[in-house]
């Protein structure tokens, strides 16, 4: 038999042990229902444009609550970092959540313009958490979330520390540094994948002088997270804010250099450039779902404000919207800008 | 045709494309899954489409080869091969050698039957690397 001959004749027996059709089936109405449930979804039909108008003006007309953010321009310490890494990476990314009080913090390096075979990208991201956040409205106790999701238990400098090796290409590694503080080390697709990551978060410890520079603030109160982070895409650096707002579908909101993607309706907002996009595809960004409408702003100084947001479910049951212009604008208007990062951290 | 009538219709196909790809009946259930709650989340522009199917394929093929859902990966080889099927075992120890992107073409050269041209087309890839992946497999099968 040629090895033509076995796969099709192996494939075809695999395929014979296919799952019950039925039971997926079943299993698809709750997956959808959680995936609404997650995009900020949480009532029906009129409901939900009611929720959405009430919110909006609700967060459109309260003053954001104390912040760690003052002014455009923030710095945030990173408080933690490692003390080895492999050799040849770059750091692409800082982050710090701008909202809830226990302000997480990461830092993420990366080989820019090398893939493995599997066209994936080795990336290493440290993590610095409190144990307590805030996740659908609800307090969430992280520890015990790893602890539950881990595939082993192990320590880490004495602390006790989880696992997580499940994925073929990942791998990480969280522990309770302090009764209140969560570390962690995960990386994908990086050659030695636990044995790696284990020696990273042994060399982790309290670092000073490391900070993240985050020069776009979003005027949007109510979120249950809010993430800002400086990231570097290709030769470019841009700042982006990931907002979920309580009973809202989630936004992003970037400043990034450059000027207006292709299409959209042009438009003025507040005497400066603009366009709306029913639907903006640029998959030259980082990886975020931003197949949805969106504003785009020219703020000057080579300088692009985008906010974008939901592409909603029109065809499901009940039906949910896209996030409206008037939001988007709304969203926009409340922003504000500092420079344009450089991503100069090395 | 509404998302629900397409699924209805459909899902035995799905799943068995999906079982092949991934070789393990769980993670096809999951992969299908997280695909079909995006084609439900985009239903009216893929059913304008040609092909709803094949958008289809395409995310379940994304699926797999992210990441984030590639954990039952390493659950190759089957973890209940029948003992008479000693060359399938065989076979799919091997398989499980190979790039992910490898295997997907594998799967579809030989479980969907499609020529280069089409699984290029299918996929958004150059024919020549999609021809590289294959040869490439076929050799490390061999």
């Amino acid at each position: 038999m040629t090895v033509e001959t076995a796969l099709r004749v192996a494939f075809e027996a695999r395929a014979e042990r296919a799952p019950e059709p039925e039971r997926v089936l079943a299993a698809l109405g709750p997956a959808r229902r959680r995936d609404r449930w997650r995009r900020g979804v949480l009532a029906e039909g009129a409901v939900v444009a009611l929720t959405l108008v009430i919110g909006v003006a609700y967060a459109l007309t309260h003053p954001p609550p104390p912040s760690p953010l003052r002014g455009p321009v923030s710095t945030v310490s990173i408080g933690y970092g490692p003390g080895w890494l492999p050799d040849g990476y770059v750091e692409l990314r800082r982050a710090a959540d701008t909202y809830s009080s226990d302000s997480g913090r990461a830092r993420t390096w990366g080989m820019p313009g090398w893939r493995l075979p599997n066209g994936q990208s080795p990336q290493i991201e440290v993590s610095v958490n409190g144990r307590w956040g805030r996740r659908d409205g609800v307090r969430v106790d992280r520890w015990s979330e790893a602890l539950t999701s881990g595939t082993g238990k192990i320590t880490v400098n004495g602390h006790p520390a989880v696992e997580d090796e499940d994925y073929d290409v990942f791998c990480s590694i969280t522990w309770l540094e302090a009764p209140d503080l969560i570390l962690g080390v995960s990386t994908n697709s990086v050659p030695g994948r636990c044995a790696t990551v284990l020696r990273i978060a042994r060399s982790v410890g309290p670092v000073s002088g490391i900070t993240a520079t985050l020069p776009l603030r979003v005027g949007l109160h109510g979120a249950d997270t809010m993430s800002s982070e400086v990231i570097r895409n290709g030769r470019d650096c841009m700042a982006a804010v990931l907002v979920a707002p309580d009973k809202l579908p989630p936004l992003t909101v970037e400043l990034r250099p450059g000027g207006f993607v292709r299409g959209g309706t042009p438009f003025r907002l507040d005497g400066r450039s603009a366009r709306y996009y029913k639907a903006m595809m640029d998959w030259t960004r980082p990886p975020y779902d931003l197949d949805g409408p969106a504003v785009m702003v020219d703020v000057g100084r080579h300088r692009m404000l985008v906010v974008a947001g939901d592409p909603g479910e029109p065809d499901t049951t009940p039906a949910t919207r896209a996030t409206a212009r008037e939001t988007l604008v709304a969203v926009a208007r409340g922003a504000t800008a500092g420079p344009l990062p450089t991503c100069g951290w090395d | 045709m509404e998302f629900e009538e397409f699924v209805a219709a459909r899902m035995p196909a799905l799943l068995r494309f999906a079982t092949v790809v991934t070789g393990d009946p769980e993670y096809a259930t999951e992969v299908v899954l997280a695909a079909l709650v995006k084609a439900g989340r985009h239903w009216r522009g893929i059913r304008r489409m040609p092909g709803p199917e094949d958008q289809l394929k395409r995310l379940i093929i994304a699926e797999y080869l992210s990441w984030r859902r590639r954990k039952a990966v390493r659950a190759l080889p089957p973890t209940e091969p029948p003992a008479d099927e000693d060359l399938d075992a065989e076979l799919w120890t091997a398989l499980a050698g190979l790039a992910p992107r490898q295997r997907v073409v594998l799967a579809l050269r030989f479980f969907e039957l499609l020529g280069p041209d089409e699984i290029a087309e299918l996929l958004g890839w150059r024919e020549a690397e999609v021809r590289t992946l294959g040869a490439r497999g076929m050799a490390a099968l061999r």
